[in-house]
């Protein structure tokens, strides 16, 4: 068995992987990165579509390209990468147990970056009732199909859940010649990006069917032949009546991402039931001391330069403890989120410095307003603005306002 | 005067924009966009719709085997024009090694626009 050590070992290769190592290094740890797959580039690498960069390189990058430009950098620095290396377990002490062809490497990390990002729910997941059959799968095992793996995985589509990978679906489905019948939104809003509903639906004339459910999967022969859909109340409940039968070979799922943190729970990392992730301070720190949490497996991103920025703060942490600096030791402020806010990221904050705190309402609000306020007193108040869930917004707290605070912060977004 | 309403997907801003036509469908002005790209957008989006196109391209390594390489447009182009650079691309087979932004086909359609590479192979 090997054994190494490193200041900071990164688990993932994806976009909050690369993005954190490449801040660890530059913050002067060395820094090992362990990705399972045989290529570093996570689930970029079958996002062939563009819209990535656009914050953070002002660029439209396609998935592949954005991946590439951490490849590159990557290549310059001495971040040592694993690849087609699995991490088997995380002690509660650092100890990163892996395996590759070469057998099993135990690696010392005076941190751990966690950034092993999302998996799609499935049919099994939401409970779709039905026969059994070959031809029920997630969106993005049909973009692997497809855009990796040089399959056809279907002729005639229909497609669950307006989420950003079933619109870039319905696209890709249509320009390769196949039929998308429609897509249909349990919600009575789109979950997806607008420039997603506007160019992977419009465009091809795909139409959306906002709430309404796949009530049930029809197989013949072992595959699918026909999904029956049904129009829901505004509590999600089936409407007697209003089913129809659409035929189809194939039904994609769009359905949520939850976060893949199996390696953080062996850990020992607290969860926020909210999110799914792991919950964290300021610096991205988990429960676990030494142990961050970065990206998807955090909480679910709609943007990847987003996912990069947040990968860039957990780097830059994680290189700090394991020089072992210490943050000032402050009083924690636990950040309390009224509805319609779902989560905030961080949930506590240890620090005084100017901090970002990342939020999702649960429904959309034409005209609302944010409002932060501590020990009776308001801190911000924002202009009257719509919120929607498919936007994750941030909140930029300045020393000014964190000074004034005391013990918890309360977040509310107020319709005007 | 006719109005169309559009959402602007140049940055993820998302902008809602108001387009005012005049009897030759012309656009006369344009509102609710935060910046100039928002105004160029929505001119372009009502007389000839352009995107960027991504897709795959047959790729044949060095050591004979296939695989897909992922390729788009340099510039976004007519939008009408998608389907058959669809059916141009279906024919195309590219040999490994292959760098980020090579040229797969040049003057794609007549359009002055490039099919690339979007990343090494």
């Amino acid at each position: 068995m090997n054994k190494l050590q490193f200041d900071v070992v990164v688990i993932g290769g994806g976009p909050a992987g690369m993005g954190a190592a490449l801040k660890a290094q530059e913050n002067g740890a060395s820094v090992a990165l362990v990705e399972r797959n045989p290529r570093l580039g996570g689930i970029l690498l079958q996002c062939i579509h563009s819209g990535f960069g656009l914050r953070l390189f002002k660029k439209e990058l396609t998935g592949p390209e954005y991946a590439q430009r951490f490849i590159n950098r990557l290549k310059d620095t001495g971040v040592k990468v694993f690849l087609s290396t699995m991490v088997l377990r995380i002690t509660p002490d650092r100890e990163v147990v892996c395996m590759n062809e070469t057998g099993i490497t135990v690696i010392h990390a005076k941190a751990v970056v966690l950034a092993m990002g999302c998996r799609e729910r499935t049919r099994g997941e939401i409970k779709i009732p039905g026969d059994r059959c070959a031809g029920v799968m997630t969106a993005g095992q049909a973009q692997h199909y497809i855009n990796i793996d040089n399959f056809c995985p279907g002729r005639r589509f229909v497609i669950l859940g307006s989420g950003d990978i079933g619109l870039i679906m319905a696209r890709r489905l249509s320009l390769e010649g196949m039929k998308v019948e429609g897509v249909y939104e349990l919600m009575p809003y789109p979950n997806g990006l607008v420039r997603n509903l506007k160019n992977c639906l419009e465009d091809f004339g795909i139409p959306l069917h906002l709430s309404t459910t796949v009530s049930r999967v029809i197989g013949k022969n072992g595959r699918v032949s026909a999904v029956e859909v049904t129009k829901v109340d505004d509590r999600q409940r089936p409407l007697e009546g209003t089913s129809e039968i659409v035929p189809c070979d194939t039904l994609l799922l769009s359905v949520g991402l939850v976060p893949e943190n199996e390696l953080s729970l062996g850990a020992g990392v607290r969860l926020n039931p909210r999110t799914n992730g792991a919950a964290v301070d300021d610096s991205l720190q988990t429960s676990v001391p030494g142990v961050f949490s970065c990206g998807n497996v955090l909480h679910v991103h709609d943007l990847a330069d987003n996912v990069t920025m947040e990968a860039e703060r957990a780097g830059e942490s994680a290189a700090a403890y394991a020089k072992g600096v210490r943050g000032e030791s402050t009083a924690d402020l636990k950040i309390h989120c009224e509805e319609p806010i779902g989560y905030t990221v961080p949930s506590v904050i240890r620090s005084r410095e100017k901090t970002s705190v990342m939020f999702r309402v649960r429904r959309p609000c034409d005209r609302a307003r944010l409002t932060v306020i501590s020990a009776g007193e308001v801190l911000l108040r924002g202009k009257p603005r719509r919120y929607i869930p498919s936007i994750m917004e941030e909140l930029i707290l300045t020393p000014a306002v964190l000074q004034k605070a005391e013990g918890e912060i309360t977040m509310k977004i107020e319709s005007v | 005067m006719d109005t169309r309403k559009l959402v602007c997907t140049v940055c993820p801003n998302s902008c809602g924009i108001t387009v005012e036509l005049n009897e030759k469908a012309e656009a006369v002005r344009v509102l609710g966009n935060k910046c100039p790209r928002g105004e160029a957008f929505a001119r372009q989006e009502i007389t000839c719709p352009v995107r960027v196109i991504t897709s795959t391209a047959l790729l044949r390594c060095e050591d004979g085997r296939e695989a897909l390489l992922p390729v788009r447009s340099s510039e976004a182009f007519a939008l009408s024009k998608h389907a058959r650079a669809m059916e141009l691309l279906r024919h195309v087979t590219v040999r490994s090694p292959v760098r980020m932004g090579d040229i797969i086909i040049r003057n794609l359609l007549d359009t002055g626009v490039d099919l690339i590479a979007s990343c090494d192979s």
